[in-house]
């Protein structure tokens, strides 16, 4: 038994003088053109003609958009989920190890005994409180992230 | 070496539209400045160049700092002469086994960790090793045992009913007993006779084999414990109980084992002690009976 997806016609994609086989029938020609913005981002506003060759393949053909000097900027887009993410990500203060404290304590106490040890016991379980919430807290993004429904990037996030 | 530009170009290649490479996760590319994660955070932050031990060892030390309180505080002194330079496992489990010999002082413990796991080291300071001294008539091979160990097991387990065979009188022909002896049901008549020694341990040894003897340290076998999982927790009550609890067992466990160790060299002196210890209990049984049908 075949699905409506077997049945589609071949796919071909062309910008340029660049040409790119078909990913897949799953994928539509909105979020290839999406994951081709990450290497040519002139494609932002890019044209798309479609025609049929003689043999019944789909010819897609994505072209830059001309726009006149002074024209209005196309319709921004609402920020989309991950570029919220990156944005809130990027103000997360610089990592600081909640055991710092701990270790700067500790040092002064070389060589470290049992019975000097004992004398910080507040201090190490109070950060190490602090270090398992902070390691909840990270378990907690990343399996937030992990829910996230996959998504072509519209630009690759800085520094990667 | 080829230099990375900062803004390589697209390399228009087939593979360039497999969506996966984009989704996939972006931990790998670049491993070197990967912020840790988190199974990493509690374990390992090495204090690089301090010469302290990693976080996780210093919250053991701190439990092992406490139990040393706890166990020992009349010895202050040895909080000050363990240091806690450990560098790795070993060195944690030689801490613990150096507390749990102090600890076996006072009552037995597993002092050797074979298994140098953190988590396994780890168990040793909540839960206390003991080793129980009780009989696992289930799991230990009864022929090991030194008689009259396993003659009694047998009188006890295997007599079997009128109509089957009775495999202790197949065992022992020599030493048999009435169908209906049970030797716990005669402990307060064998209490009463004049045996010697160190015969007079053959009611804590009936005891013991019934897990009757009212002290943990004889009662419980160590796979019966591990098995129930109810290892005692440290604390300051549990261990004075088992301490005390194990000056009380000390002089039982001494008797019954001068009376395994009695007359054990040669089968004819196990024979012999056989016998004695049928000829006590059937004394024994006779009396009672007797007790039994006098008005």
């Amino acid at each position: 038994m075949t699905n409506q997806v077997d049945n589609l016609p071949p796919r071909i994609f062309k910008y340029a003088d660049k040409t790119f086989p078909d990913p897949g029938p799953e994928y539509s020609v909105e979020q290839l053109l999406a994951h081709l913005r990450t290497f040519f981002p002139e494609l932002g506003h890019a044209k798309t003609e479609e025609r049929e060759l003689p043999d019944g393949t789909r010819e897609i053909t994505f072209s830059k958009q001309v726009t006149r000097k002074g024209a209005l900027p196309a319709p921004v887009a609402d920020p989309a989920a991950i570029d919220t993410l990156v944005t809130a990500l990027t103000a997360v203060p610089e990592y600081d190890n909640p055991l710092n404290p701990v270790y700067a304590a500790l040092v002064q106490e070389i060589p470290l005994t049992l019975h000097t040890l004992r004398q910080h016991t507040q201090l190490l379980h109070d950060h190490a409180d602090q270090l398992h919430d902070q390691t909840f807290a990270v378990n907690k993004v990343i399996l937030s992230c992990k829910r996230l429904a996959p998504t072509p990037l519209l630009h690759l996030p800085l520094g990667f | 070496m080829q230099t990375p530009r900062a803004d390589p170009p697209a390399a228009p290649a087939v593979g360039i539209l497999d969506p996966a490479a984009t989704l996939l996760p972006s931990a790998s590319f670049h491993p070197g400045t990967s912020p840790p994660t988190p199974s990493v955070i509690g374990n390992l932050h090495l204090p690089l160049g301090t010469g302290l031990p990693p976080f996780s060892f210093l919250l053991l030390a701190d439990r092992l700092a406490e139990l040393y309180e706890m166990v020992f505080p009349d010895q202050p002194e040895w909080l000050r002469a363990e240091t806690v330079q450990w560098q790795n496992e070993e060195d944690v489990a030689a801490a613990v086994e150096r507390f749990l010999q102090r600890v076996g002082t006072l009552f037995p413990v597993h002092d050797e960790i074979w298994d140098v796991d953190l988590e396994v080291v780890e168990w040793r300071l909540y839960e206390i090793p003991v080793i129980p001294m009780g009989i696992d008539e289930w799991y230990d091979g009864w022929d090991e045992l030194k008689e009259p160990l396993p003659y009694l097991l047998h009188a006890q387990y295997s007599r079997g009913s009128e109509d089957s065979p009775d495999e202790f009188t197949t065992l022992y022909p020599a030493h048999s007993l009435p169908r209906y002896l049970e030797p716990h049901r005669l402990l307060e008549t064998v209490r009463g006779m004049d045996l010697p020694e160190p015969l007079t341990a053959l009611p804590d040894l009936i005891l013991m084999l019934n897990h009757a003897t009212d002290n943990a340290w004889i009662d419980v076998g160590e796979m019966a414990l591990a098995e129930g999982g109810g290892y005692p927790q440290w604390r300051p009550d549990e261990v004075a109980w088992l301490a005390a609890e194990w000056q009380k067992a000390q002089p039982i466990l001494e008797r019954i084992d001068r009376l395994l160790d009695w007359q054990n060299d040669t089968p004819a002196a196990i024979d012999d002690k056989l016998t004695t210890v049928r000829d006590t209990l059937l004394a024994a049984y006779y009396h009672s009976q007797e007790t039994a049908v006098s008005p």
